[in-house]
């Protein structure tokens, strides 16, 4: 069932279109992110459906019910800022009470609900401290818990996880994903890193220059990316001058295939690459060896093609050698148009 | 170690010395004649004189009210201007230009600035002229030598401190937190009352201080305007270190001021906590 609908959205700044009549369509209960370098619209897409910036044009909807008009405090939704912007005068608790008390409840039933709020978190015992006073991975949580104590139907999330390191994100990574299910809430989650959309979304919009390049399942996303910027900025792809049915490689200019570097096999005889795959001569120009992950860099003519195993270097491969880089056909996804 | 405490003590010993030579000096000389009779023996006279007295009371009276409504009425009217300036005027050279003639008064004279306002509140000046034009007033409002007319002054004078300090609080309240507010459900009102206004309290508080300090203490604004007619403890003070040159008297004068603007500063900042504590809850 779709929850919220953006309908051919536009939003320009004096200079420049940041939203080019962008639609989704955004169902109940699925968390979705909208991923893309810094500039491409996706904050400003979130504001616009949080209500803090309003479109030139298009139309939002909420389970049916055009929003467009309406003010922050009057929308089903709230949002997880982006550093966090907790009250700084007010204590954990009356930060997480405030939403219960502006929805007209009772400061009782509020500092009640808040309480759970905070447990939900795991942050019950940190009620009567003052926000400043925590760690940036605490006032995460505070946000959170502030943010869902209203039970909204949606939930924004702008770049929630930047401000953490690297151990804590992952971490956080999977907690959002679980209080996502388990409170049955709507998630709408902007970010600008690949791997955290990955690992945690159900849909990914990746957008690109004020529009949406592809909505689609993460796996999807990384198998089938509909075109060479999707390709580019999720994973890493060789492009490659494939015919259109994508049996052969094309003369330069013809159709692209993307293949990526797990699936590009280097070879140092001609015999030894399987029957039924293509092959490119090349010459390697790097090795490099990460933690169980080995990435062989080859120059095939003006292309620069990316091999990765997750092994051992094959034998005898080193620099400056002049080597075969092998795939199998079926591996590569060629981009229409 | 050593030499860490020895410079330690050089760069406390210079602002050590400016203060003392500065500030301290000259308040213990005051200090000091107003316990001393003429003749430098110790005595409390000079206190019992002020505080014995009914007229003393009434000008300390006439001094804190108008120091108190010159303070509010800088925070109401500054308040709004602070917001004009910081929220509103979104072209820079616009709001550089209010900046400026907010400023530009500050480097007049005091008494240049009273002086014209004795010109604009005459019986017939341009107040008076407008206010008559406008059909508001039947016949000239008397504001020389009246308690508005001094307020008149001290807030024109004093206003652009609040607007500084409310506005420089202002610009430094954190959009996201009041689109939190928002977020959450609150209006634009009450937006303001929990999440601006205590965050920029301690902006109003120093602006409200530094009115206040200053209003209490002036001289040439109230001096100007009330011609003759109206009298504040500065003015009593004044007169007589200048005419009289009784410094035992004009000391103690000025002690008890400065006693009285403690005793209120401490406990208006006593209730603005208590109120910042109490608006947190909402």
């Amino acid at each position: 069932m779709t929850l919220l609908a953006i309908t051919d959205v536009t939003k320009s700044f004096a200079n420049h279109r940041a939203l080019d009549r962008v639609s989704l369509d955004v169902r109940q209960g699925e968390l979705i992110s909208l991923l893309g370098p810094s500039g491409c619209g996706k904050t400003t897409l979130l504001r616009i459906i949080g209500g803090f910036m309003s479109a030139n044009s298009g139309r939002i909807t909420i389970e049916g019910e055009d929003v467009s008009a309406l003010p922050p405090n009057k929308r089903p939704l709230n949002t997880v800022f982006q550093n966090y912007a907790l009250f700084p005068h007010m204590t954990v608790l009356q930060n997480v009470a405030y939403g219960p008390l502006r929805a007209g409840a009772s400061r009782k039933e509020s500092e009640t609900r808040a309480h759970e709020a905070l447990e939900m978190v795991g942050l019950a015992a940190m009620a009567p401290r003052s926000p400043r006073a925590m760690s940036g991975g605490q006032q995460q949580r505070v946000a959170l818990a502030r943010a869902i104590v209203n039970r909204p139907k949606l939930l924004l999330l702008d770049e929630p996880l930047s401000a953490l390191d690297l151990q804590l994100r992952k971490r956080m990574q999977i907690e959002l994903k679980q209080l996502q299910v388990q409170l049955g809430i709507t998630f709408i989650f902007v970010t600008h890193d690949q791997d955290e959309a990955m690992a945690m979304s159900d849909r990914i919009a990746v957008m690109s220059a004020g529009h949406i390049e592809q909505i689609d399942a993460p796996e999807n996303i990384y198998r089938r990316p509909r075109t060479r910027f999707v390709a580019d900025f999720i994973g890493e792809a060789n492009i490659l001058p494939m015919q259109a049915d994508g049996r052969a490689l094309g003369a330069e200019g013809a159709s692209e295939g993307v293949l990526r570097p797990e699936n590009l096999r280097v070879f140092t005889r001609a015999d030894d690459v399987p029957a039924g795959w293509l092959s490119l001569p090349g010459r390697v120009t790097a090795i490099t060896y990460v933690g169980g992950t080995s990435n062989i860099y080859l120059a095939s003519g003006a292309r620069e093609l990316h091999a990765r195993r997750y092994s051992a270097l094959p034998e005898g491969v080193r620099e400056g050698l002049d080597v075969i880089a092998g795939f199998d056909p079926a591996d590569v996804h060629v981009l229409k148009g | 170690m050593f030499t860490s405490r020895l410079t330690l003590l050089w760069l406390l010993a210079l602002p050590v010395c400016v203060f003392t030579a500065f500030f301290l000096m000259p308040l213990g000389v005051v200090l000091i004649s107003s316990l001393s009779t003429q003749d430098g023996q110790f005595t409390f006279a000079q206190y019992g004189r002020i505080l014995m007295d009914g007229y003393h009371w009434q000008v300390i009276g006439v001094t804190f009210r108008l120091a108190i409504l010159s303070t509010l009425i800088c925070v109401v009217l500054g308040y709004p201007l602070a917001w004009y300036l910081v929220r509103i005027v979104k072209w820079r050279n616009w709001r550089r230009t209010c900046v400026i003639l907010l400023i530009l008064p500050l480097f007049t004279s005091n008494i240049v600035r009273s002086f014209g306002w004795m010109v604009l509140l005459g019986r017939t000046g341009l107040v008076n002229d407008a206010l008559l034009g406008a059909g508001l007033i039947d016949r000239p409002v008397r504001f020389l030598g009246t308690e508005t007319g001094i307020l008149i002054g001290l807030v024109y004078i004093l206003l652009p401190f609040t607007v500084l300090t409310i506005g420089n609080a202002l610009a430094r309240v954190e959009p996201a937190l009041e689109e939190a507010s928002r977020d959450l459900g609150a209006g634009a009102a009450r937006t303001f009352f929990s999440v601006t206004f205590p965050l920029t309290m301690h902006g109003v508080m120093a602006g409200g201080i530094i009115v206040f300090s200053m209003a209490i203490s002036a001289y040439v604004t109230p001096a100007l305007l009330s011609g003759g007619k109206v009298t504040v403890l500065a003015m009593l003070a004044f007169q007589q270190y200048s005419t009289v040159f009784d410094f035992n008297y004009g000391g103690a004068l000025s002690i008890t001021l400065l006693v009285f603007t403690m005793a209120l500063i401490g406990f208006s900042s006593w209730l603005a906590r208590l109120g910042a504590q109490d608006m947190k809850g909402n």
